[in-house]
């Protein structure tokens, strides 16, 4: 699916290169909240268990990417529209979702070590 | 003695009489005669429901949960006095559901049917639910209803609204089958033929009336009553011909795949699932209806479910309750389909499915055409097939080995590292959860009580046993999870097997006075809250509709959630006796907490630690 996603981000003129708005990483976490992002996608952007949602962070899409999913989805994620999630909060979201750092590896972590 | 066909007698001769005095309804049925053992003075030394618990004592029933129930007092009174409340021992329960849910968790954890009592009318209807996920699930239970069938001995009143013509009426779209015995005799061989039905695969629930009078009046003619032998039926093995069809394709396949739901019902099916499963060196997706396979093999994968079923040119089917969905997906909620199997990709199924489908509720799933379809049950089948698989020779795959061990390898490091993903975050990740509640765990003989395919659980622990995972609800109508693992862990309780599980908040909120009956009864049992505070789902739910009809989708916790104010659960199980901890919101001191539960476990009581947790 991934070409297929791809190649619709093409069409419309955008590139994973454009370069993401200003956001406010505080602000973004708030409407990160008040959206319920996290719903399905966890409040660190972790994704979530029997397929609920994919992680979002560490490393989310570039910006483009980002803003083309959440207005447009593909598959089952619901369509924030620009009426009911104005860019500068979207901005917001992805400049928090950008600060969220990688986990430790699971062999730094003993209870995730392989048995 | 008052059995169907005096009962009848009467009736008929009551309407033969009607014309000539009408108004003699209005008058007492008989006068008592003084000192004749009738009336006031009356004693019944030996009821019929002596000779129902000897019946179920026949069985072999430990156990019958219930909230009591005037319908069935005599039974009740029976079991404690006559049968001194062993074997079967009467397990107090606060909801009909709770009582049926319990004998279907017990019955996963060992194997054995449970019995529950409830009304005929108001009870059959709070157990209703609970039956349907234990007809999905394929789960026997020995459903018993108290009701009074002659009108004319009922008090008048709530006995008149707590009776129905046909108590199984309700249940009969979701059970395998019902009688209301007329007499002692009938009662005897319907039950031992219920049980008998409801233990020979596909296994379902089944339903006795208990009449309240046959329970009340005396024994009359003890000698004439017997009780019949119970054989059990040897499970239905699968066609030979159908089975050496089915090897010839699995044996020349290149991309072959297991898929497994309703399979094991002991460790020999597991030993059976490897030895098949090497013999053709096909990886297991385990849908996790039982435990099936263990996850320390090499071909358990799971998680690498989708892509392995989108590249195979064979799928082995084994009792899975949606093939179709294996094959095929529709998107939510745009309903768009897609094919993930290849167009040409043959399948087997093993299935029971065909011999027991009703019309009404539509459990059965979209029919999926298959190449190859045996109905026979899957553990008794495994042999057979598994002998001609071997008699065709060499296996395309057998150089495989290796390679399948690094995939499986692989996967295990896919899964660890994703489960490192909110590691530290509060609310706390289900990973961490899962991965904290291994700590106790890990050093016992252990049993999940209810187990998803997908959950963490099925993905990071290292799960041989059959008593590990238990699958889940079946019907997954809520309020499965808290009285199935009080059943389970009933069941496991004298075999020092630990019993945990992981308990959704909105799961237990739909009949939370079953902590009590685990406190009552001393049931071991380790709940750990997975308290996101929400119907999460239908968060989502209502964010996707919201998403559909372009609306604003901040309003989807409304409804939806259980918050403002709170429930503080560990408060909720400590009012029923629960020693209970939480609500804890920092990752860090889950761990001991669970050490400290785990230590009231192990003295044989049960314990409940809340966790505040992200939504999935």
């Amino acid at each position: 699916m991934k070409w297929v996603f791809i190649i619709a981000l093409s069409l419309t003129g955008n590139s994973f290169g454009q370069e993401a708005p200003a956001g406010d990483v505080k602000r973004g976490y708030a409407a990160f909240l008040k959206y319920q992002c996290y719903t399905c996608h966890g409040t660190v952007g972790q994704g979530a268990d029997r397929g609920a949602g994919p992680k979002l962070a560490p490393n989310p899409f570039p910006w483009a990417g980002f803003e083309f999913q959440v207005r447009t989805p593909r598959q089952d994620m619901p369509a924030y529209r620009q009426q009911h999630l104005p860019d500068q909060d979207l901005a917001d979201i992805y400049a928090y979702v950008r600060t969220i750092k990688a986990p430790p590896a699971a062999s730094a972590i003993p209870l995730l070590k392989a048995d | 003695m008052s059995n169907r066909r005096t009962f009848l007698k009467g009736a008929a001769a009551t309407i033969a009489a009607a014309t000539v005095t009408a108004q003699a309804a209005d008058k007492p049925a008989a006068k008592a005669k003084p000192g004749s053992g009738e009336g006031l003075d009356k004693v019944i030394s030996r009821p019929g429901s002596d000779f129902m618990v000897d019946v179920l004592r026949s069985l072999n029933i430990d156990y019958v949960a219930s909230n009591p129930a005037s319908s069935f007092r005599s039974f009740h009174e029976s079991i404690v006095n006559y049968g001194n409340n062993r074997k079967p021992e009467f397990i107090t329960c606060l909801h009909e559901e709770s009582s049926v849910a319990i004998a279907h968790g017990y019955y996963k954890a060992s194997g054995r049917m449970m019995a529950m009592m409830a009304h005929g009318s108001v009870g059959i209807q709070h157990a209703a639910m609970a039956v349907y996920n234990a007809w999905c699930d394929r789960v026997p239970v020995m459903l018993i209803g108290g009701n009074f069938m002659d009108a004319a001995q009922r008090r008048p009143g709530v006995e008149w609204a707590h009776c129905s013509q046909s108590p199984a009426a309700l249940l009969r779209d979701y059970i395998k089958w019902d009688d209301q015995p007329a007499s002692l005799q009938h009662f005897a061989e319907s039950t031992v033929r219920a049980y008998k039905m409801a233990m020979t695969p596909p296994m379902e629930p089944v339903m006795i009336v208990a009449d309240g009078m046959l329970q009340e009046h005396a024994i009359e003619d003890e000698k004439g009553l017997s009780i019949p032998k119970l054989v059990l039926t040897a499970p239905p093995q699968g066609e030979s011909g159908a089975v050496r069809e089915a090897a010839k394709l699995l044996a020349a396949a290149q991309n072959p795949v297991i898929v497994a739901e309703r399979v094991t019902r002991s460790q020999e099916g597991i030993k059976l699932m490897v030895e098949l499963a090497e013999a053709l060196n096909a990886p297991v997706v385990n849908l996790l209806g039982r435990m099936n396979f263990p996850t320390t093999h090499y071909l358990s994968r799971t998680s690498d479910g989708r892509g392995l079923v989108r590249d195979a040119d064979v799928v082995l089917f084994l009792e899975v309750g949606d093939p179709w969905g294996q094959l095929n997906s529709i998107s939510d909620p745009h309903h768009q389909y897609r094919r993930i199997a290849k167009p040409d990709v043959k399948l087997i199924h093993i299935t029971l499915g065909d011999q027991l489908m009703k019309s009404n509720y539509q459990d059965m799933q979209r029919f999926c055409p298959v190449d190859i379809s045996i109905s026979a049950d899957v553990q008794a089948t495994l042999p057979s097939l598994i002998e001609s698989i071997k008699k065709q020779g060499s296996n395309p795959r057998a150089g495989r080995t290796e390679a399948l061990r690094k995939e499986y390898q692989q996967m295990k490091a896919r899964i660890r590292e994703s489960a490192t993903l909110g590691w530290d975050a509060s609310p706390i990740s289900t990973a961490r959860l899962h991965a904290e509640l291994w700590q106790v765990l890990k050093n016992e003989n252990w049993c999940l009580a209810e187990s998803r395919f997908g959950s963490w659980a099925a993905r990071l622990w290292p799960a041989t046993q059959q008593h590990n995972f238990l699958g889940q609800s079946g019907g997954a109508g809520v309020g499965y999870i808290a009285p199935a693992a009080v059943g389970a862990a009933l069941a496991n309780k004298d075999k020092g097997i630990i019993t945990a599980v992981v308990q959704p908040d909105g799961d237990l909120m739909y009949a939370p006075g079953v902590l009590w009956t685990a406190a009552h009864h001393r049931i071991p049992l380790l709940s750990v809250m997975h308290n996101n505070r929400a119907y999460h789902q239908e968060v989502m739910h209502l964010q996707k509709m919201a998403g559909l009809h372009n609306r604003r989708m901040d309003t989807a916790r409304i409804g939806t959630t259980i918050e403002d104010p709170n429930i503080d659960y560990a408060k909720l199980a400590q009012a029923q006796g629960v020693w209970a901890e939480g609500p804890i919101t920092d990752p860090a001191k889950i761990g001991p907490a669970l050490q400290r539960a785990m230590a009231v476990v192990k003295k044989g009581e049960p314990a409940l630690v809340d966790i505040v947790t992200q939504g999935r």
